[in-house]
């Protein structure tokens, strides 16, 4: 029990650094108190890992005050600021029966899945194998773990480490290597993303019932339950590339740099977190550009510098990382567990029956995802002229682009001589994890298809925030 | 529309199907709430999200009350005890002696589980900073009596079986 609010207490150190950067980056005060709350928990565990990176760079061991002293420090900027926390992202809502309803079942949902997470301990293959067995090297060594990750014995050696790295922080800080209380990092940035996707679907013009509905629908899924306890890097990837896409979305919206910053430094997190956060962060870069390029305000050089202030980001939190992987690519046994090079033949077409059935499996599979996947393609099909409009069309694209990268991935990379990791293995293990993925954004883009239903069919008018135009945003 | 799945669940005439009644509740809770015509479509994907997760929950329940069971009767365990429900009673007893007996320098293999099985890669997490590797000095012989090597002598042997040997490396002159 003590150790499970020290883990508790651990993670309230990022939770504060990732608030403070917020209020620091939120010069013209767009967000509220509670969004930089929600936003500080997930931003603050991938600045952490970042942090991590460098001092393993500089040759600096993770020691407790090497972590936490910082953290405190770069904290105080937000705690001492003069801070007008004026700003309230909606009005305040009338509470009827349902939403009553609603707020109590995902506050019992809630309270179960972290309650249920954490009297477990990491236990799953890919959690104790890949990510877990990771997390207790960094611990032991207080560095990245050369000697592990440049043998064979670890699987994925150069899989990205801001999981394994965050994980190994909150044993350090507890002063012991501990199964449970490593998985606090999953249930803060699960937390973290359900209290952003409510506030940014209020935003966005949302009701109070669908945005409630929206936390409900992401948090009992059941696959997603799954996920956030058993120490699985999956989600995480899909939470920092729902939290870039939104912001991105914010960006389109409302036109404040704020949410450009935000979404670039979500996806390198993603990019941090997982080798398919790396694809979904090129992914929203590109749909950056074109959006920025696109647009009829502002000049070329404008366009230009916003570009360049993402490639920026996205180099800065990247760098530490890189070094590493080039360094473990050219490791002696790195071949050991290199994949083939993919490589296109038409014959490997043919695979798209097997893929694109197993995707129909899973999402008409009540027993994984509910209706989300029904709920989605029933809406689409019934308003997809209002789909293909402002930024639900390019959330749409952020989805269908990732689903198209994962269908490209099966269709070049499995091997089908391999005796284990062929196309039907490769299907039977990853699809669940790669719609997964996907699952946070899908969610929010469902929300933003449901809402003009309830507000009487606005589709793109300013949110709901009193007195809030772009005019006075900049 | 609300009417019409309020009639579908009280003509519902089976006993044991939890989610029809728990269907009515929620059609009740939502009846007042239902101002305009799109609205109850956000209404009734509420109401029947909330009914397939009632009805998904309760069958795994009654599918799997023993392990429900077992997972509640974690929260009265100790850690340790924790440890062992989660990765079984005779793995975590196994990982425990080999965690005596080897050095933390130490070099393993396992004979007995599958590489990539689940029990293979708990016990390679577990036993770390003892790293697995192709040239083995502890051989981890587990549920595979059978097994022996010549340039092995036997450190610990259980009753079921499972063994922990030591490998004589000969240096070539």
């Amino acid at each position: 029990m003590t150790h499970c609010s020290m883990g508790l207490l651990s993670v309230v150190f990022p939770t504060l650094l990732g608030r403070s950067l917020v209020r620091v980056f939120d010069r013209r005060q767009v967000l509220s108190e509670a969004e930089h709350i929600s936003l500080g928990a997930a931003l603050g565990i991938g600045f952490l890992s970042w942090w991590m990176l460098l001092l393993d760079w500089f040759s600096i061991p993770f020691t407790r005050s090497n972590l936490v002293i910082p953290m405190a420090i770069a904290s105080i900027p937000g705690m001492l600021g003069s801070f007008r926390s004026n700003r309230s992202t909606v009005n305040p809502p009338r509470v009827r029966r349902t939403d009553a309803v609603l707020l109590a079942v995902i506050a019992v949902q809630l309270l179960t899945t972290t309650v249920f997470s954490l009297v477990r301990p990491i236990e799953a293959h890919d959690a104790v194998f890949n990510w877990g067995l990771k997390s207790k090297a960094i611990f032991l060594a207080r560095a990245v773990p050369m000697r592990l990750l440049e043998t064979n014995v670890s699987p994925n050696p150069t899989y990205p480490l801001l999981m394994p790295l965050a994980q190994s922080y909150v044993s350090l800080f507890l002063g012991d290597y501990d199964d449970f209380c490593a998985k606090w990092i999953c249930v803060l940035l699960f937390m973290s993303f359900l209290g952003f996707l409510y506030f940014a679907l209020r935003r966005t013009g949302a009701s109070l019932r669908t945005g409630l509905f929206a936390v409900l629908v992401v948090c009992t899924i059941p696959q997603v339950v799954e996920q956030v306890s058993n120490g699985y890097a999956d989600l995480p990837v899909g939470i920092y590339f729902a939290l870039a896409g939104i912001c991105f979305c914010l960006w389109l919206r409302e036109e404040s740099h704020l949410f450009m910053v935000l979404a670039a430094l979500f996806s390198a997190f993603g990019a941090l977190t997982k080798d398919e956060g790396l694809a979904a962060a090129a992914l929203l870069f590109c749909c950056f550009v074109t959006a920025m390029l696109a647009r009829r305000k502002g000049s070329i050089a404008h366009a230009l510098t916003g570009i360049l202030g993402f490639i920026a980001i996205f180099g800065v939190l990247l760098l530490p990382w890189l070094r590493l992987k080039i360094h473990l690519e050219l490791a002696p046994q790195a071949y050991l567990v290199r994949r083939p090079f993919p490589r296109f033949e038409w014959g490997r077409l043919e695979r798209l029956w097997p893929i694109f059935y197993q995707y129909q499996l899973q999402w008409f599979s009540l027993r994984n995802w509910n209706l989300l996947w029904v709920f989605i393609l029933v809406a689409l099909a019934a308003g997809y002229r209002q789909s293909l409009r402002g930024e639900r069309a390019w959330i749409g694209s952020l989805l269908l682009g990732q689903l198209m990268i994962y269908t490209m991935f099966y269709i070049l990379v499995p091997d089908e001589n391999h005796p284990v990791m062929n196309l039907s293995w490769y299907l039977m293990t990853t699809v669940s994890r790669m719609l997964l993925q996907l699952t946070p954004l899908s969610v929010f883009f469902l929300a933003s298809l449901l809402a003009p239903l309830e507000s009487r069919g606005r589709l793109a008018g300013p949110g709901p925030i009193g007195g809030h135009t772009l005019q006075n945003m900049h | 529309m609300w009417e019409a799945s309020l009639r579908t669940a009280t003509n519902s005439e089976s006993p044991r199907s939890a989610p029809p009644i728990l269907s009515l509740c929620t059609a009740f809770l939502m009846a007042s709430d239902f101002p305009t015509k799109p609205a109850r479509l956000v209404n009734a994907a509420i109401w029947l999200w909330l009914a397939i997760w009632i009805f998904l929950l309760t069958k795994s329940a009654v599918s799997n009350f023993a392990g429900v069971r077992q997972t509640l009767d974690l929260f009265w365990e100790t850690p340790e005890e924790r440890l062992q429900q989660s990765y079984g009673t005779e793995l975590y007893e196994f990982y425990k002696v080999c965690q005596r007996i080897l050095p933390e320098t130490a070099r393993f293999d396992i004979v007995g589980l599958e590489r990539g099985a689940q029990d293979h890669s708990r016990l390679v997490y577990l036993l770390y900073p003892r790293v697995l590797s192709d040239r083995p000095e502890y051989l981890l012989v587990y549920h595979s009596p059978s097994h022996n090597l010549p340039n092995a002598h036997r450190i610990v042997s259980f009753d079921n079986g499972d063994l922990i040997l030591q490998i004589d490396h000969q240096e070539p002159r």
